[in-house]
């Protein structure tokens, strides 16, 4: 390490998803939304995935944890920390894991036996803000590798959605959007300040009632009732003040940047982004879209979006990557990182 | 290195716990002397939250309701920012641990630390109190010092999680597994927390016992799974 200062760097990644594919033609079909609304045709999202029997949150969290650790070269005993952000919590019975942490109960799963642990919620924007609290770990010397990670086992609350009238209750709509998933970073010391910064942390909490999940009524697991069009509209209108202060801060010019990965929320809204960004900035170089396969898996669309970029050979060591999070609440972060090198390998 | 510069506590109702919360927050930075408007930061660190609430973060709702900085970005307005953190009855410390480097790195001001729990539902057991703690922390004045703080994780032997009451219809707490138990101890200069308590009266209990003190104290908190968390306060 060269001088006193430590800094952080992604030393690998990995997104992952359950196999059992969900059509939203099946969830979703035409006429069950009122207005003859047809949803696959307004959010882009042709299918999702979700857990198979037996599987749960830390399952998801699990798995992608282990391709994490695998990419980095290191196992569970060298983990100094372990900070899960999942937002769905939930085991394969659909019941929240509430204490002592959900990290707990993965750490006990990942036999990370020399690992301290916790949660930091902050609906999606949870991965994000647990990146920015490992980045301190790092920095202060508290914890040398830090696996942050989630496991989103969200589809429960399509189903209870299903089970309401969308007339009655058409903020249950935007719960068919969602899909199960689970991401992983896996950061280590760097003495490079720029293999991994943060924009500043915003909350506009105005927003806050936007985006709500509690325990459903009368069935077990969550439910979720969005006003989305209120939301997007919120969302949309922090898009280019969010870049032009990350941009201004971190001294990033957007045509130079190699990837930006927003939140995944759907298809439409994502190039409405992009069109809206291309007026502002100039055309990226690459925006990545997901959503369209996976639909929207909370905390870990960043994660699940970098994956399927890899599966595309769409990564390089060196290049830069700029994920941007959108989370209930309404909480906006930036972070900006240098993927590493043997990712051609992974 | 931040300091606690104020705080409050009291009882909370489970149908108004953000205005309630919201309440002793407003009490604490008045008596810390500091506009709600110069709040940087809320964490809320409760493991319990009505409804089994999973999004957003409880501290997003205490920031609405509090009105801080609640207007929408600019190329250079200023904003708070919010979100929970959950570790047990620890997680109080780990929240400070957290905003003392906030404070320190992004070179903030002042931070609100809500460590607030209750009663998830009506049909819940639930051998607690609603209450909340308040807890105003900056970088620049003088009082109960923050230094450091050390975590130890125990084997997993005792955790709760929600389940649904088939015949009441209801998710209710369910609670596994020997929870540890470790009475409340007053030495001259260390603390350790009842552990039978919830994190905000563990924490309250060790503010009201470092009052008048001077030089270095300990406070010990270890939560039903046995895991311990010991910070290292001067005054």
């Amino acid at each position: 390490m060269v001088g006193d200062s430590l800094y952080s760097q992604v030393l690998s990644f990995a997104g992952f998803l359950p196999k059992k594919v969900v059509y939203t033609k099946d969830i979703a079909p035409l006429g069950s939304i009122p207005r003859k609304i047809d949803f696959e045709r307004l959010t882009g999202i042709k299918s999702h995935r979700e857990v198979a029997d037996g599987q749960d949150s830390v399952e998801l969290a699990y798995e992608a944890s282990i391709m994490a650790l695998k990419r980095g070269n290191l196992g569970p005993e060298d983990i100094d920390l372990v900070i899960n952000c999942s937002v769905s919590k939930l085991d394969s019975e659909r019941n929240q894991i509430l204490e002592p942490s959900f990290a707990s109960f993965l750490v006990e799963r990942l036999g990370a036996i020399n690992a301290d642990h916790f949660d930091v919620s902050n609906a999606c924007s949870g991965m994000i803000t647990a990146l920015k609290v490992a980045d301190m770990y790092i920095k202060t010397g508290m914890a040398k590798h830090v696996l942050v990670t989630s496991g989103e086992y969200t589809s429960p609350v399509i189903y209870e959605a299903q089970k309401v009238s969308f007339w009655l209750n058409p903020n249950a709509v935007p719960s068919l959007s969602v899909g199960d998933g689970g991401g992983a970073y896996l950061l280590g010391v760097s003495s490079d300040p720029k293999m991994l910064r943060f924009g500043e942390p915003q909350t506009l909490a105005q927003y806050d009632s936007y985006c709500v999940a509690d325990a459903a009524i009368g069935a077990p697991g969550p439910k979720m009732r969005t006003r989305g069009k209120a939301l997007h509209k919120a969302a949309m209108k922090q898009l280019i003040p969010s870049f032009q202060r990350v941009l201004k801060l971190l001294e990033l010019d957007w045509l130079e940047i190699d990837h930006i990965i927003t939140h995944q929320t759907s298809v439409k809204v994502i190039k409405r982004g992009n069109d809206i960004a291309v007026d502002a900035f100039g055309q990226c170089k690459c925006y990545h879209i997901c959503v369209d396969e996976t639909g929207n898996t909370a905390s870990t669309t960043h994660a699940v979006a970098l994956e399927k970029g890899l599966e595309e050979n769409h990564f390089n060591a060196g290049e830069d990557v700029l994920l941007h999070s959108y989370g209930s609440g309404l909480s906006i972060f930036i972070a900006h990182f240098i993927i590493p090198q043997g990712v051609e390998s992974w | 290195m931040v300091i606690i510069t104020a705080w409050a506590d009291g009882k909370i109702t489970a149908k108004n716990n953000i205005r309630d919360c919201a309440k002793l927050a407003t009490k604490a930075c008045k008596e810390a002397n500091i506009s709600l408007q110069e709040i940087d930061v809320v964490i809320y660190s409760g493991v319990y939250r009505p409804n089994f609430r999973s999004e957003p973060s409880c501290a997003s709702h205490i920031q609405s309701k509090l009105d801080i900085r609640c207007h929408d970005l600019e190329l250079s307005s200023e904003h708070c920012f919010s979100f929970d953190i959950i570790d047990g009855s620890r997680g109080v410390h780990r929240s400070i641990q957290t905003v003392s480097h906030l404070i320190e790195q992004l070179e903030l001001k002042n931070a609100l630390i809500v460590c607030a729990d209750v009663k998830p539902s009506k049909q819940s057991k639930w051998p607690y109190q609603n209450h909340a703690l308040a807890m105003v922390l900056s970088g620049n004045d003088t009082g109960l010092k923050f230094v450091s703080s050390e975590y130890k994780g125990e084997k997993l032997s005792a955790y709760t999680k929600s389940s649904f009451d088939t015949k009441k219809k209801v998710s209710v707490i369910t609670y596994f597994g020997d929870s540890s138990n470790v009475e409340e101890i007053k030495e001259e200069r260390e603390f350790t927390s009842d552990s039978s308590s919830l994190g905000s009266v563990q924490m309250r209990d060790f503010l009201l016992w470092s009052k008048n003190k001077k030089g270095n104290l300990k406070h010990t908190i270890v939560d039903r799974a046995g895991s311990i968390s010991v910070t290292n306060w001067k005054v």
